[in-house]
């Protein structure tokens, strides 16, 4: 086994020596903490997630230190779009605008990254800068980190690209990466590219008893009794407004709705908004089954923006399914036992200190034991409840949006296609993920996952849906490879000329990086679509053949432009590249 | 050691004169590690000069500090800070301080001790000049933030922070 070098712990520079060099990196990054680009893991000598005075300290006692192992271990480098792990990253398309490249270092236990020593080129002209420029400064790096985002008035070339990325540790070890991406339109539009309205429809009656199921479903929970009408109103309500803040939140919305910082292009509401909007009703029991807790239907491309799914009993959010799911959890019945009668709690509405603690104006502060006692118990039921079904809401919401498209990227999301994983995220070898993310399967959710307890924190989107609910990644399943555009330099015979009393004439493209098979097309002066050539055949990637019918090409005085467009969407056109007589 | 304990300064005005404290440090505090502010005097003619020494009498020595400062900036503005060659042995902090004078704090002070022993006893660490802003009365200084360590990177286990009063006169 190769022998790994292990600088000495303050040793930032990896020269075995513990000096003012070491110092300097030091200072450059003091004060970061875990989750700061400029955190470097080399610093923290006590491993903390913070770099402090006990950091400090640890590199004083250390100062002056000599004999240690030279750093020679090269940092790791991750080259990505938008972030997306390197499990997933293999084949993104981006869009021509707005998206980010983002860029991932790591010490590796040596030396720190040294920021300044990074260097990106691009294969492709990027604004300003042509082709092959050195763009390190617009991704202002960090020790750990590097960002570009791709301005929204971008306009990159629809081929493949490539980034050429080096960086280099304090101790001149250097990591090197070629990362490669395709740029297309979006085929059928932006999925979010218009304001997606989604109308959460708690007030319907589809299933259990006479009652708004939604009601009844916060009486099955002791959220509500019929003993407290009023106090019932204003628990659903409250509900209600925290299962909007936790669907907003998720999509990136301030609790209000108003967009937070980088935000999807989605507004939720439990009224019915203007415009066009999607449907989803929340209360009841699934018919489909008591464990399912929602069901709606994936919209691949977000194409449809006004589904009701509140028309087909089986689709919607099942709060009914709750306990069927998790009821003999734990931490289900440290949540629900205080109120559900049926675990021998009190329902909230029932116990007489409820009024109080629910009064707008309580002060825990000021409370008595018992108040306290009740009011923890009241609260945890009703933020567990709300949390959780504001995730379910988003889950279902997901669907609707387009979540999780089947299969790896380009193709789709890493989505699904058979069992309790259809239309659920997968990993690249086709298992659930680990992390706690939001379109994961619904029967690998935990109770704390979908409602932080026990510490453990709130689902999010995995980053692969996040560029997708941004608009950030195209979905196109033409892109099977990273491929050259296609060169076109010649047709023969020029002119073409159709034989006297023939309608077809054939023709040849010559050229360079044909794919089997492109579409051949030729534009006549002043006509405003383009005429298909027939009977194109590939005969090698320098070399085509087809057929002009002289019903669609007619002869014509001006010369045609001939278009090339690869299977992978990668065209080149020919201006006037052909004359047919 | 008994690390592990986190300890964060804030602004704790207790009731103790500051000689007393010293005194009482003096006479067998030796397990704790105390943090006092020690102006050179007590009562300051308005838009004179007055410097405050941060002292720390520990019996852990100290590697490495970081602390901030908190007063009220309607009475008083900071002039000069500079590390202590009690402490300090290359003559600068390891970081620049920052201020902020409408908010009245200065934060970041943070120094090292580089190789060796760090210090113990009774020591400066750094020394603060203030002006006196013209307001007569009563105006007290603190400390806010960060904190203490030893070479081993922990906190000193039970730290005391004592603020000071100056009575600025007409």
């Amino acid at each position: 086994m190769p022998v790994v070098a292990q600088p000495l712990t303050g040793d930032l520079d990896g020269d075995g020596t513990i000096g003012v060099d070491d110092e300097v990196w030091l200072k450059a990054i003091y004060g970061a903490e875990l989750g700061d680009a400029s955190y470097d893991p080399a610093a923290d000598g006590n491993a903390d997630g913070q770099i402090d005075y006990r950091d400090l300290a640890l590199f004083g006692s250390a100062f002056g230190t000599t004999g240690g192992d030279l750093d020679t271990t090269a940092p790791t480098l991750f080259v990505s779009l938008n972030d997306i792990p390197d499990d997933q990253n293999d084949l993104l398309v981006a869009p021509p605008e707005s998206f980010q490249v983002t860029l991932g270092f790591d010490s590796a236990g040596g030396s720190v990254v040294d920021p300044a020593t990074l260097s990106v080129t691009w294969s492709e002209d990027l604004g300003g800068y042509p082709s092959g420029s050195e763009l390190a400064a617009l991704f202002a790096p960090s020790p750990t980190r590097g960002l570009y985002a791709v301005p929204e008035a971008s306009d990159l070339p629809r081929t493949s690209h490539y980034l050429t990325v080096s960086i280099e540790d304090a101790a001149g070890n250097q990591a090197q990466a070629v990362y490669g991406f395709a740029v297309r339109d979006f085929g059928l539009g932006a999925p979010m590219g218009s304001r997606q309205n989604l109308f959460l429809d708690f007030d319907q009656d589809r299933s259990l008893g006479s009652e708004i199921d939604f009601l009844e479903d916060l009486r099955e929970f002791g959220l509500s009794s019929t003993a407290d009408l009023a106090l019932e109103a204003q628990v659903r309500d409250r509900v209600v407004s925290e299962i909007l803040v936790r669907a907003h939140a998720l999509y990136g919305r301030n609790s209000d709705g108003s967009p937070g910082p980088d935000p999807v292009n989605i507004i939720f509401s439990d009224s019915e908004p203007a415009g066009t909007y999607a449907r989803l009703c929340v209360g009841g029991e699934s018919p489909t089954g008591p464990q399912y807790l929602g069901l709606t239907l994936l919209d691949e491309e977000n194409l449809i923006d006004n589904e009701n799914t509140c028309a087909s009993p089986q689709y919607g959010v099942f709060p009914q399914a709750i306990d069927n799911l998790w009821g003999g959890q734990a931490s289900y019945q440290q949540v629900f036992n205080p109120v559900d009668a049926d675990l021998g709690g009190t329902p909230i509405g029932e116990d007489p200190l409820d009024a109080g603690v629910l009064a707008p104006g309580f002060d825990p502060g000021q409370a008595t034991p018992e108040q306290l006692a009740r009011w923890n118990d009241v609260e945890a039921a009703i933020t567990s409840f709300s949390s959780l079904l504001g995730t379910i809401v988003a889950h279902e919401t997901g669907h609707l949006l387009g979540l999780t498209a089947h299969g790896a990227p380009p193709a789709g999301l890493y989505g699904g296609s058979s069992g309790g994983n259809t239309d659920h995220n997968v990993t690249s070898t086709g298992a659930t993920p680990t992390g706690n993310f939001v379109m994961n399967a619904g029967g690998s959710f935990s109770f704390d996952d979908l409602t932080g307890g026990s510490g453990q924190p709130l689902s999010v989107f995995r980053l692969l849906s996040w560029a997708y609910l941004r608009d950030r990644v195209v979905l196109d399943q033409r892109v099977t490879g990273l491929f050259p555009p296609p060169v076109l330099s010649q047709v023969t015979p020029n002119p073409a000329v159709y034989p006297m009393g023939e309608y077809t004439v054939d023709i040849t493209i010559l050229g360079e990086d044909f794919l089997a098979t492109p579409v051949v097309q030729v534009l006549r002066e002043g006509s405003p679509t383009w005429d298909t050539v027939n009977n194109v055949i590939f005969i090698d990637s320098q070399t085509l053949t087809g057929t002009l019918n002289s019903f669609v090409v007619i002869p014509d005085p001006n010369p045609y432009d001939v278009r090339v467009t690869n299977p992978d969407g990668q065209e080149v056109t020919l201006v006037d590249g052909l004359e047919v007589q | 050691m008994r690390g592990g304990r986190a300890t964060t300064f804030r602004l704790v005005v207790l009731a103790l004169a500051l000689r007393g404290l010293l005194g009482a440090n003096c006479g067998g505090g030796e397990s704790r590690t105390w943090v006092a502010l020690v102006p050179d005097a007590s009562s300051v003619e308005a838009y004179s000069l007055f410097t405050v020494e941060i002292l720390v009498t520990s019996p852990t020595p100290i590697q490495a500090f970081e602390l901030g400062l908190q007063w009220d900036p309607e009475m008083l503005e900071p002039v000069n800070v500079a590390p202590h060659p009690d402490f300090d042995d290359d003559g600068a902090f390891f970081t620049s301080p920052q201020y902020d004078l409408t908010a009245g704090t200065l934060d970041r002070l943070v120094d090292l001790r580089h190789g060796g022993e760090g210090a113990e006893g009774s020591f400066n660490i750094a020394t603060v000049e203030f002006l006196s802003l013209g307001a007569p009365g009563a105006t007290s200084i603190g400390l806010t933030s960060g904190g203490l360590a030893d070479g081993n990177g922990n906190e000193p286990s039970l730290t005391s922070v004592v603020p000071v009063t100056i009575t600025i006169e007409p």
